[in-house]
Order: structure tokens, then sequence, then C-alpha cells
């Protein structure tokens, strides 16, 4: 506990109690001369001019207590400003202890032990909103991310706000560029469990034939490891009050690339599970928002 | 009316004719189904049923007869009218070349035995030739009398 300013010692150091006999010599009174006769000894000597008005001296007493006050202000003063810029400087610690102290991922119940888990919300201006994850028992040193290549306008499909955490919490990337050309993130750290999330822009498109309809041609990006393994839960949801109303996946090796029905509706979503082998499906979502 | 398929989807389905042609003027909805006017009733002893739906759509995806495809033998269809629903088991799905029902006369004839059919369009899809090349067809035989609904 820091202490108050009232227990500051004052500017004068106290005096000390000193023993008998050792004390410094003590001075003789200063005495005033008294002013001599001369030789007119016996006259009345001329009178001594009036003293000029001087302004009143205060005791010392009152001065060495405005002193104190006076320092006391200072001190106290200065002391707010040290709390101040410690207590400045205590809040900084623990925003930015905060910021290290990262908290580790919660895996959702969905998500297989070894595989991925893609939760996609159709939105009604047709962008996607995804978390994906992907956990395996080995350590992921490098992850493989690209744009699905289904774009419905001529500038294709476009990411934003793309951020991957690790298991433990810590950012592996904040604002990751993504194109629908693949590119490899090598990560500082092995981790088993990613979490990516973003938007999708221009993978889904108003239908021109039934109004409120909206076909999302992809849900997810193209998100995987080297030793990637286990299946694919995709789970495809429409914002407020939409809507899915199927699920059409294809092979995206296929040339071809015809869709077929898949998944099983839950409530107003729409789940499916890809195996292993097609977990490079393309899926496809017809979606009736509100 | 309305026809729940094997994955136990209900479709809505709407009365349609045969325009110019003779393609039936199926909705444009691909969750949406339309049935012949002229074809059998629920409740009919006699003659096909027909019941048709897109398979897809380039803007809405894959319509609820896509499931048609992939039916097979055994698998049950329920028809619901206003008053009247019916059972069906599928007997058989075939390919029929040509995307005109007038070509394949015994899937919307009303005579014959008691049958409902259902179609939609089937692979391969070829744009410069039209589209869809084929139809599937499915037919399916009533497991007993129609009834009415229970409220």
């Amino acid at each position: 506990m820091r202490p108050s300013s009232r227990s500051l010692p004052p500017g004068r150091p106290p005096r000390r109690p000193t023993p008998p006999g050792t004390g410094p010599p003590r001075r003789a009174p200063h005495r005033v001369p008294v002013r001599a006769a001369g030789p007119t000894q016996g006259a009345v000597p001329d009178p001594l001019p009036p003293p000029e008005p001087v302004a009143e001296a205060p005791a010392p007493g009152r001065n060495r207590r405005r002193l104190l006050l006076a320092a006391l202000a200072v001190v106290g003063v200065a002391v707010l400003v040290v709390e101040g810029i410690a207590l400045a400087r205590t809040i900084g610690s623990q925003e930015s202890a905060r910021r290290d102290v990262a908290t580790p991922l919660q895996a959702p119940a969905d998500l297989p032990v070894e595989g991925s888990l893609v939760l996609s919300r159709i939105r009604a201006d047709g962008t996607v909103e995804v978390t994906q994850w992907i956990r395996s028992t080995e350590d992921i040193t490098e992850l493989s991310v690209a744009a699905p290549d289904v774009g419905v306008g001529a500038d294709g499909v476009s990411v934003t706000g793309a951020r991957l955490v690790a298991a433990d919490g810590t950012s592996l990337a904040d604002d990751l560029t993504v194109t629908a050309e693949p590119r490899v993130v090598g990560l500082e750290s092995p981790t088993t469990m990613v979490r990516a999330t973003y938007v999708l822009r221009g993978a889904a498109e108003q239908s021109g034939t039934v109004r409120g309809r909206v076909l999302a041609r992809a849900v997810a990006l193209d998100l995987s490891f080297p030793a990637q393994a286990g299946p694919t839960v995709v789970v495809v949801a429409a914002a407020g009050d939409g809507v899915v109303r199927n699920l059409a996946c294809a092979n995206a090796q296929s040339s071809v690339a015809l869709l077929r029905p898949c998944g099983t509706p839950d409530g107003t979503r729409w789940r499916v599970r890809l195996p292993p082998a097609g977990r490079g499906d393309v899926v496809a979502a017809q979606v009736d928002v509100s | 009316m309305s026809v729940r398929l094997p994955s136990g989807i209900w479709v809505p389905v709407a009365a349609a004719g045969v325009g110019n042609g003779g393609v039936l003027g199926v909705p444009e909805d691909v969750d949406r189904a339309g049935w012949w006017r002229g074809g059998a009733r629920l409740g009919d002893p006699f003659g096909a049923t027909l019941i048709a739906g897109h398979v897809d759509s380039t803007d809405q995806g894959l319509g609820a007869f896509a499931e048609l495809l992939g039916v097979r033998p055994g698998q049950q269809v329920r028809v619901r009218s206003k008053h009247l629903e019916q059972v069906f088991t599928i007997r058989s799905r075939r390919l029929v070349p040509g995307r005109e029902l007038r070509d394949v006369p015994q899937v919307f004839s009303v005579r014959g035995e008691r049958r409902l059919t259902l179609v939609t369009c089937a692979p391969p899809y070829e744009p410069s030739r039209g589209g869809y090349q084929n139809l599937a067809v499915v037919t399916a035989t009533p497991v007993g009398d129609a009834e009415r609904r229970r409220r």
C-alpha cells in the first residue's frame, strides 16, 4: 500500500535532541550599542529619523506552516501524477497480458475427432458467413487454402475477413488474402486444431425465377493440410427466418461436375457428411431467405 | 395436391396443362411439381396419374424431383389430394430418350392398370441440343385403395 501524502516528511528534517555538553557553544546575545555622548556632552542629541513603514513580517511559525503546505501540495500533485502513470501502466499491462494469454479453442460437438466441420450461414444478401474447423491427431504444420472456383459473376468468389486461429487460441493469420489460386500457409508452431472464420462473396446468386430464393454454389473454402484424414461434416443454415431447401454435392474433380442430392434436413438447416474420399466435393445449397 | 417422396419430403403439386408441342407446364419453382389435368385422379380405378417436376434450375439449384434419379423399387410414395390419400410402391425407374412426354403415351394414358408415374429430366445435359436428353420415368402401383384423409 502506498503511503498517503500525509505521512510524507516535511521539507525540513526533524530536529534531533542533543545531549548536554556536546552541543555547539551558545552565542552571546546581540546587543544594540548605545550611542556615546560626544564633545557636546550634556546637549540634547538630534532625534533619530522616524523609521520607514515596512510590511509586517510574518511570524516564523506561520511561515514554516505555509512552506509545509506548499511542499505537501507539490508532493501531492507529484504523487497523483505518479499514481496515474502507474495505473495506466497497470491497465496497459493487463490488456497486454490479455492479448498474450489467448483463450484455447473449444471444439464444437459436431467436429470429428479427426476431420473437419463447416458451419455456413447463407445471408439474404447472398454472402456466406463461415466458421470452418480442422482437427487432426497429428501435428498440422501448414495449410492449403483456396477460394472455390464457382463464382457466379465475372469476379468469381472473394473472401473477406479470413482469420486462422490455432488450438491454443493464438492467431495464425489475420485478414488472410485468399484467391482461387491455392496458397500454402506455414505455421510457426504446429497445432492439432485450426479454426478459420471468413465471409464468401460471389458464391451465391439470387434466383430470377422464384422470389426470395438463393442458390449458393459453394459454402466453404478449400482448406486442407497434407496428412488430412477423416470425414467432413457440412452444416448449412439460413440467416434470420430463412430455410435451407436442399443440399447438392458434386465431385470437384469431375469434368462433368453433376450435382446430386445429398444430405438430410435438420430443422431449418441441412447437413451432409462427406466421406474422406469425398472431402473435396463442392456442396451447393438452395435457400429461401426471409 | 402434394406428393411425399421416399426421402420423406412433401412436394406441393399444382394442376398443369399441356402447351404447344405437348410440353407439360411444370411450375418454374423447382420445389413444386405439376399434375397433368388430363390424367387419372386419386380414387380413379384405372389409368395413370402423371406428376412431373424439374430436376434442377440454373438459378435455383437442384429440384425436389432430382431425388427420382436415385429411387429404388420397393420404396413408397404417398399422394394426397384435398380429401383423399393413397400409398404407392415404386416398381421401376427407367430412362426414356427425348424430352417430350408424347413420345411415351404409357406414361399418361388413362387406360390400363391404376398407376402413378413420376417424371423428371435426366442426364446427359447438352446445352447445344436443348438441355437434358433423357426423361427419368418412375412407375409406382397402389398399395391399397385411396382413403379419406384423416383430419
